[in-house]
């Protein structure tokens, strides 16, 4: 287990008793990974709960982080009830997505940062939802035009779960059925706001392959998860999901986590689950590495093609992840000019080396 | 110094949107956007107005939670529904 990460979720899940035996230079360590994570408000909750004193630069820094997280996202969910409400007198439908919807299993709005209020919308109703929201004074971001932004409020719209929509062989590694999801949707109350939401197994999944998208970095996404399986995440339809949509494999890796770097506790039939997923060649030692290199890694999309059996089908999703389409790459790229487009590739290969040899340097440096 | 009888039941704006914290609170006003912030006294104050209590209700209850001195709590109570409402927020 990995001290730091089983602190961090200890203290996060409410074990702040630790702390008081804190040093000086263990509480500027855990300051530097609390900051690093966006733990700051839930950490600043939990000493506050366990009657932790914290260092009095730490407790001024933590508690304005808390407040801030607080606002922005007690008025985000406010705003985003309204807008709910008007699209629905306009037979528009959106389902909130992880992290909004996972706010009610932290203990308040200052727990859980978030970057922006992810939507999962139908395909055909995008237009019109566009439309409506920018009759709300909503903005697309230059060079995303899924991304809205009004009044320090950002939406990001998703039509698929995986965004396959950027990446097309991304469909090769698993799939999660946007229908499904929204048969399997839910209502739900958030900071006040009357919502439709994702069912608990489904942003289980959704949380697990978007760590794994991200190659791990964020603790936060394994606590969501933990908290997620903790809140009646029922492990059947779970289980049976992950088969369905042949993402066991991302599942598998965050559980792991849990067990192995965050000392948290499996179920039962999540462990017998969990030692029934075969592992391919390379696997056991990658996935090590990705936990290790966590917070500055790149081995997320690497893992992800283990899922894909056919070679022909792997190679085509590395190719595509490592050289996008130029939509895509314009993105990666926010202020090369449109013109010199071509330029992308040869800037993106650069990137790709400078990245993958400060990996392999980690590697040599560690065995 | 106004009897029991005479004192005066206070009460919030109702489409404030109040969020408990843990160090105290925060209100959303939902028409002008704005947010703000409450420390532990003054929480315990907004959401004895909430209830429609009356200030030596408050003041009572600031003394039993932080075991502060009559005239201090009064004083504080006080100034905390003042503030409030100068900032709009408590019902007419």
């Amino acid at each position: 287990m990995s001290d730091a990460s089983g602190l961090l979720c200890r203290v996060a899940l409410g074990q702040a008793d630790e702390l008081r035996r804190l040093t000086p230079q263990g509480w500027e360590a855990l300051a530097g990974q609390a900051g690093h994570e966006g733990l700051e408000g839930l950490f600043y909750r939990r000493c506050a709960e366990a009657g932790a004193a914290l260092p009095r630069s730490l407790q001024a820094c933590w508690r304005a982080r808390y407040r801030r997280v607080a606002q922005d996202n007690f008025a985000a969910l406010q705003r985003v009830g309204e807008l709910v409400a008007g699209m629905e007198t306009e037979g528009l439908a959106v389902l909130l997505m992880p992290g909004a919807a996972l706010l009610p299993l932290y203990p308040d709005p200052g727990c859980r940062p978030m970057d922006d209020v992810d939507l999962l919308v139908r395909v055909t109703e995008v237009p019109r939802l566009r439309a409506f929201l920018q009759s709300r004074g909503f903005r697309a971001v230059p060079r995303h035009d899924d991304l809205l932004v009004a009044q320090g409020m950002a939406l990001d719209l998703h039509t698929d779960l995986l965004n396959a929509s950027r990446i097309g062989a991304r469909r090769f590694a698993g799939w999660m059925d946007p229908e499904e999801v929204w048969q399997d949707r839910r209502p739900a109350v958030v900071e006040g706001a009357r919502l439709t939401a994702m069912g608990l197994e489904d942003m289980a999944l959704y949380t697990a392959v978007h760590a794994l998208r991200h190659s791990f970095r964020r603790l936060t996404w394994f606590l969501d998860l933990h908290l997620l399986l903790e809140a009646g995440c029922c492990w059947e339809r779970l289980a049976a999901k992950a088969e369905r949509y042949e993402l066991q494999r991302p599942l598998g890796y965050s559980l792991r986590f849990l067990r192995e770097q965050a000392g948290l506790e499996l179920s039962m039939r999540a462990e017998s689950w969990l030692a029934r997923i075969p592992r391919r060649a390379g696997e056991q030692y990658l996935l090590r590495q990705a936990f290790r290199d966590r917070q500055q890694g790149e081995w997320g999309d690497v893992l992800w093609s283990f899922n894909i059996p056919q070679a022909g089908r792997r190679c085509r999703f590395l190719a595509e992840t490592l050289f996008p389409k130029p939509q895509v790459l314009l993105q990666v790229f926010p202020y090369l000019p449109r013109p010199l487009l071509p330029l992308a590739y040869g800037l993106r290969l650069v990137q790709l080396l400078l990245r993958g040899s400060r990996q392999l340097a980690g590697l040599f440096a560690r065995s | 110094m106004e009897s029991a009888a005479q004192e005066k039941s206070w009460g919030v704006r109702a489409e404030l949107l109040y969020r408990k914290l843990v160090d105290g609170g925060m209100l959303y006003d939902s028409a002008s956007g704005q947010v703000h912030h409450f420390n532990a006294t003054a929480a315990l104050v907004w959401e004895a107005c909430q209830e429609g209590r009356r200030t030596s209700e408050m003041v009572a209850e600031l003394r039993r939670r932080y075991e502060v001195e009559p005239t201090q709590a009064d004083a504080d109570v006080r100034q905390i529904l003042r503030e409030f409402a100068r900032a709009g927020l408590l019902a007419p």
